[in-house]
């Protein structure tokens, strides 16, 4: 199974997407903060938007899939968003972190277009049922030599991960797998306050202490 | 509160809600490894936990993971840049030529005057050999790969699917050829007279040396030794280097990168090479190599790939090469081979 992990700016874009690497936009863009690439963005560098496609059209998608599994809509979707980020992109605000905004952007955006759509189109257009929303594997594949955890322990933590309600999972997801802070998440997910996201883990990391802490066999 | 003293209590679901914990696990940096480092050398007894806990965050992703296709990948970028220059609200006009133009700019470094005088003299030379040359066209089908020389003892390896379109006799200032899909070059040198391999809006120029070119999807240029010039349509120059390989996707990104010789050029020493390639790659790949149609109903798993390397096997060895690791039935009749689930 091959992983993708989002590594820190600085160091080389491991994406899921193969076009990412080494390009030459890539490379410049990769040396400046978040705050700077978005500066670019709003001034209308279209090299700072390219950039920004780049680097995180691959985790909307997937994000926007887990909520609603039609390619298309998506698809729609995310051109409606970036369409009117560009159109807007004098009027936007600083950002710090371009990620946690555009999954902020984009989720406000995916349930106002499945509302509209759903108007339209009563029929074609059903929400994932939630159970089946952000689902969580344990990747077997770990570089360390001493595992504290076996592989049907993994197997075990997947199983009780699954079994948690939606909206812990998805917090899980986007501290874990997505690198959000509970800020950003609080942002994605609506809540008011930041405290909310932080309680969502604990509790779920609180009920799943008794499997982590069986001694490996 | 005393970072250090914060810790001190904390049980595994306290680290795995910690943020400083988490950044640590997910982005190592100076700051966080010499905070934790010493943290697990004054707590030795705390280890195991901080352990699990790291893990735990580490092995955490999407069960599904959804991706987004090549195409639809570029096709959503265009209509983005599309949509949101056509409806401009200070309605100022827009071509997407023009546009497209000025990316380029994002790419490469080039001079417009340049582009533009480069452009008129390509179609001059062409309209000049037509008049004067016969042009020699080696075709392969899937299949099919085939060595030979060109007049000025030029040699290609041409790859199966591939072609090319050479004068009888290189009698202008230039060595013009023409190709579409992949072989392998070794140019006899001669300073006064370039070698000139034009293809869609590329247009490869070298002196004397060996490289490896590759234009389907993508743009791919391997560099073996000496000195390769590539000129865009729009008059863009980039120089490669021994040991350099130039990728330009049709997106329009442009790359350098080093490249491993037996990956890209191994199929001239028939070498057929899988590295990490996708199911659709892996097919793709066997059909262009042994000339077949290859229908599959085999399920693979999201984040399939297959690595090997086959010298000189027939089609069944390499079928049976790959079964091992993904399991499955084919069955080869003539030229159709049919995979199925066992």
């Amino acid at each position: 199974m091959k992983k993708t992990q989002n590594k820190p700016i600085e160091t080389s874009d491991t994406s899921a997407m193969l076009y990412m690497q080494h390009s030459q936009v890539m490379v410049v863009y990769t040396e400046k903060s978040d705050r700077e690439v978005w500066t670019s963005f709003k001034s209308g560098d279209e090299a700072a938007f390219n950039y920004i496609y780049r680097k995180y059209v691959a985790d909307l998608f997937n994000y926007g899939m887990q909520i609603c599994k039609q390619e298309e809509l998506i698809r729609d979707c995310l051109q409606k968003m970036f369409v009117d980020l560009r159109k807007n992109q004098a009027k936007l605000g600083d950002v710090q972190r371009i990620k946690g905004y555009l999954f902020t952007v984009f989720h406000r955006e995916l349930f106002k277009f499945l509302k509209k759509e759903r108007k339209l189109n009563a029929d074609l257009i059903s929400l994932e049922n939630e159970e089946n929303m952000f689902h969580i594997e344990t990747s077997h594949e770990t570089k360390l030599i001493d595992e504290e955890f076996a592989l049907e322990q993994k197997l075990e933590i997947a199983n009780a991960l699954n079994k948690l309600p939606t909206r812990q999972r998805q917090a899980i997801i986007m501290l874990y797998q997505e690198e959000l802070s509970y800020k950003e998440i609080a942002e994605v997910m609506n809540f008011s306050e930041v405290k909310t996201a932080r309680t969502l883990v604990y509790r779920a990391m609180e009920k799943l202490k008794e499997i982590f802490e069986v001694k490996k066999a | 509160m005393d970072e250090k003293y914060k810790y001190i209590d904390f049980e595994i679901e306290d680290f795995l809600n910690d943020e400083f914990f988490i950044q640590w696990v997910k982005n190592p940096g100076e700051e966080t490894n010499h905070f934790w480092l010493k943290w697990i050398e004054n707590n030795p007894e705390r280890r195991p936990v901080l352990q699990k806990a790291k893990e735990i965050i580490a092995m955490i992703d999407y069960k599904d993971r959804y991706v987004l296709s090549d195409q639809a990948y570029m096709d959503l970028y265009e209509d983005i840049v599309e949509k949101s220059h056509q409806k401009r609200a200070d309605g100022s006009h827009f071509h997407w030529s023009g546009w497209h133009k000025t990316a380029a700019i994002l790419f490469l470094v080039f001079s417009t005057v340049y582009g533009i005088d480069i452009l008129n003299k390509r179609n001059k030379v062409e309209s000049e050999n037509q008049k004067v040359t016969t042009w020699l066209t080696v075709d392969n089908p899937a299949g099919q790969k085939y060595k030979f020389q060109l007049p000025d003892g030029t040699y290609v390896h041409l790859n199966a699917a591939s072609s090319i379109a050479y004068p009888q006799n290189f009698d202008g200032e230039k060595r013009t050829v023409r190709m579409q899909g992949e072989a392998f070059f070794d140019v006899t040198k001669d300073p006064n007279r370039p070698f000139v391999i034009q293809i869609d809006n590329n247009q490869v120029t070298v002196l004397g040396t060996s490289f490896n070119l590759k234009n389907g999807e993508d743009f791919e240029l391997a560099l073996v030794e000496g000195k390769v010039e590539v000129a865009d349509s729009t008059g863009g120059v980039i120089t490669l280097l021994p040991h350099e390989m130039l990728i330009k996707r049709k997106n329009g990104e442009v790359t350098k990168t080093d490249f491993d010789p037996l990956e890209i050029f191994g199929w001239k020493d028939q070498y057929l090479i899988f590295k990490d390639d996708s199911y659709p790659e892996v097919i793709r790949k066997m059909e262009v190599w042994f000339g077949v149609t290859i229908n599959s109903t085999l399920k693979v798993d999201k984040g399939w790939s297959y690595s090997g390397s086959y010298h000189n096997k027939p089609l069944n060895q390499v079928l049976d090469g790959i079964s091992i690791s993904s399991e499955f039935d084919y069955k080869i009749k003539g030229k159709t081979v049919t995979i199925s689930n066992p």
